[in-house]
């Protein structure tokens, strides 16, 4: 066989093994500079939006973000209820961004140092026969309760199928699994990328 | 009777149980009835409540009475479930002895298959109303749990016991009580209006905090604003601090801070809220979208009126009028929260009826969000006559000479004149623009028969002029009258003459 088309083939084939396995595996991290670190030894989540058409999609999500933050680490979490008393005493509606004033009132009033806040771009859970394939694209962003500001960003996209390991082995099957999933692997980039320290 | 020995033996073993009773109470779990947001915003399930709850008794924590629950709920108006704020958790802590709380909602629950379902569970102590435990758990038909599909829940039942379990599975068995944090002087709610106001407008604001009357005797909050601190005063009734203050003069936005000050402790200074005083008055312009006639704006048909914000802002409210010439108001609207890109005005009363003729003005008045107002005008003319234009006719040599003029105000758009004779064949037609036309039929074409005419004409505001004239019969065969025409009417019975003036509506 000629010798240049089986380097071609090598290449080929490393090619897409490196991006085949690249391909959607990691969150994307966008961050912004700050002036001075951020202690993030409290937080508070805010609702988040839901632009998919799955019903309760952003709730669901909220109390499993909640769920994941108790775990991460014993900060002090505001609670859900709370944070909803201020939407509706500052007359916000849960489905639409604060302002960078609002957010310094709602941080100030919960007594929290960053504040969690996010969209649900998509959430679909495709049943097929016996199989289900569910699909979340999320986007969070954290937010200085200090002044407002927005610190980090970092958008995340899975489905059900990439997590399989052999067979239909290690398959996300509902949404609730595949959003517990990428929010777990959103919050161990944050961790990894030190974003979350709690030191003064 | 008891001897005394039995008697000091009894009272040690009280001693001894008494800690035990005051402990179980304080550590109770309450269990708010879990949340079905697969039922939608209201959703609610009792059944995995009860298991979560029995799931608990069975590790050997002391459960709260689900009626009791329930009936806290009731007492407390908590029309919502899977979250709850810290002022009700204070109370369940102060009135039920509660030591935690479980909140929960069960995220997914498909009953067909492959059967699904996910709950998320959350463990909150009273005592400084934080969370201290959380779990998630879901689980699929399509699962592989184990191989060949031996550990596979075969229905929902099994399901849902599978799922509480794996949720409680990490539940930390020794429940810490910790050390309660103070929380009586945490703030309840802040209710402070208005969010946008005019200059020198009062500011009222109504702090409730998270302590009882009796605990609040020593304590003093006050405001922090512009620069200047309002003290708030307590009113024992609504258990509240009440302030007001009459807002700045500078048009910005004014962020609100509080201080709780008791004796012996630090004061606690939150930022609650903010307003903006805004005495700008808004910028309002009006345009007309129609035939212009002298400078004025004249009703075509309809009027399209355009408001335009110069600098826009939200409009809390909106009122349209239109006044006659002696500024009687005929017609008015009005509207809330944003003003309509534009308006049409048809020319009617507000009964429907049609407004005669003249001069009106149209007013538009806008409010911003403080209340400052702007107004701005425009005048409008109303014409519907029908267009003036006349046709004489007169022989001369061998033709017909046919003369029509317009004598209106409003510029001519069209005319068109048509002939027919007795038989209703159309012997001439001819048509134009100009306000005087003349136009020569030659005689042979008519003959001794009867003729009429239909005559067409409109101006430029779409005022139309149809007129039809039957029956005319050459003056010469009857009675000829030196030179008043060498056709006239016949009169009576056989003369129909019909003037049909429109306007299109």
């Amino acid at each position: 066989m000629d010798r240049r088309f089986l380097i071609l083939m090598g290449v080929t084939l490393a090619c897409l093994v490196v991006l085949g396995g690249c391909a959607g595996s990691k969150p994307y991290l966008q961050e912004f500079k700050v002036v001075a670190p951020v202690r993030a030894c409290s937080v508070g989540v805010l609702p988040l939006i839901n632009r998919s058409g799955y019903g309760q999609g952003d709730r669901v999500l909220y109390r499993v973000l909640l769920s994941e933050l108790v775990n991460q680490r014993p900060w002090r979490l505001a609670l859900e209820g709370d944070v909803l008393a201020i939407y509706r005493e500052l007359r916000l509606r849960p489905w639409v961004q604060p302002s960078p004033e609002q957010m310094k009132i709602i941080a100030s009033r919960l007594g929290v140092d960053i504040l969690v806040g996010g969209e649900i771009l998509e959430m679909e859970e495709k049943v097929e026969g016996k199989r289900v394939n569910p699909r979340i694209k999320i986007q969070l962003q954290v937010y200085n309760g200090k002044d407002g500001t927005l610190l980090w960003a970092t958008y995340h996209s899975r489905q059900g199928a990439d997590y399989r390991k052999v067979m239909h082995f290690g398959l996300s099957n509902t949404v609730s699994q595949l959003g517990k999933k990428i929010i777990q692997e959103i919050l161990k980039l944050w961790e990894e990328e030190e974003l979350l320290a709690c030191s003064d | 009777m008891p001897s005394r020995r039995t008697f000091i033996l009894l009272l040690l073993i009280a001693a001894c149980l008494l800690p035990q009773v005051g402990f179980s109470q304080v550590g109770r779990i309450a269990v708010l009835p879990l949340e079905d947001l697969s039922q939608g915003a209201n959703g609610l399930n009792l059944a995995i409540t009860r298991q979560v709850r029995e799931s608990m008794a069975s590790k050997g924590f002391s459960m709260m009475d689900h009626e009791e629950v329930i009936s806290f709920m009731v007492k407390n108006r908590v029309r919502w479930l899977g979250h709850l704020s810290s002022q009700y958790i204070r109370r369940l802590h102060d009135e039920c002895g509660v030591g935690y709380l479980l909140l929960g909602s069960v995220n997914q629950r498909r009953e067909k298959r492959p059967f699904a379902l996910g709950l998320t569970l959350q463990l909150i102590r009273t005592g400084d109303a934080q969370i201290i435990w959380a779990s998630s758990a879901e689980l699929c038909g399509a699962d592989e749990i184990g191989l060949l599909g031996l550990s596979d829940p075969q229905g929902m039942a099994e399901m849902e016991a599978m799922v509480v379990d794996k949720a409680l599975l990490t539940i930390p068995e020794n429940l810490h009580h910790g050390r309660p944090l103070d929380i009586r002087d945490r703030i309840e709610s802040v209710f402070m209006e208005p969010e946008i106001l005019k200059p020198g407008d009062m500011v009222h604001c109504r702090i409730k905090l998270g302590a009882s009357p009796a605990s609040l005797f020593d304590t003093s909050v006050s405001i922090f604003v512009d620069e200047r601190i309002v003290e708030a005063l307590y009113y024992k009734g609504e258990n509240s601090f009440v302030a007001s203050w009459p807002a700045a003069f500078k048009n910005q936005r004014y962020p609100v801070s509080i201080a709780i000050s008791r004796p012996g402790t630090g004061d606690q200074e939150v930022l609650v809220g903010s307003y903006l005083v805004d005495g700008q008055v808004p910028a309002v312009a009006l345009h007309l979208k129609g035939q212009e006639l002298n400078g004025i704006i004249v009703l075509q048909k309809k009027v399209t009126i355009m408001a335009v914000m110069k600098n826009p802002e939200p409009i809390r409210r909106w009122l349209m009028t239109v006044r006659d010439e002696n500024g009687v108001e005929i017609m008015a609207d009005d509207g809330q929260d944003g003003l309509p890109p534009r308006f049409s005005w048809w020319g009617q009363a507000q009964n429907g009826a049609l407004v005669v003729d003249g001069f009106y003005t149209i007013d538009l008045t806008v409010w911003d969000r403080a209340g400052n107002s702007a107004s701005a005008e425009q005048a409008i003319r109303v014409i519907r006559q029908e267009p003036k234009m006349e046709l004489a006719m007169k022989e001369q040599e061998n033709s017909l000479a046919l003369n029509l003029e317009y004598d209106g105000e409003i510029p001519l758009a069209y005319w068109r004149l048509e002939i027919q004779n007795q038989d209703g064949d159309i012997i001439s037609e001819s048509s134009g623009t100009e306000d005087t036309a003349s136009l020569m039929l030659p005689l042979a074409t008519i003959g001794d028969q009867n003729i009429s005419y239909r005559l067409y004409a409109q101006d430029m505001l779409g005022n139309r002029l149809r007129r039809d004239v039957v029956a005319l019969v050459p003056v010469e065969e009857k009675e000829k009258e030196g030179d008043a025409g060498f056709f006239a009417e016949t009169g009576g019975e056989e003369m129909a003459l019909r003037e049909i003036w429109t306007e299109d509506f």
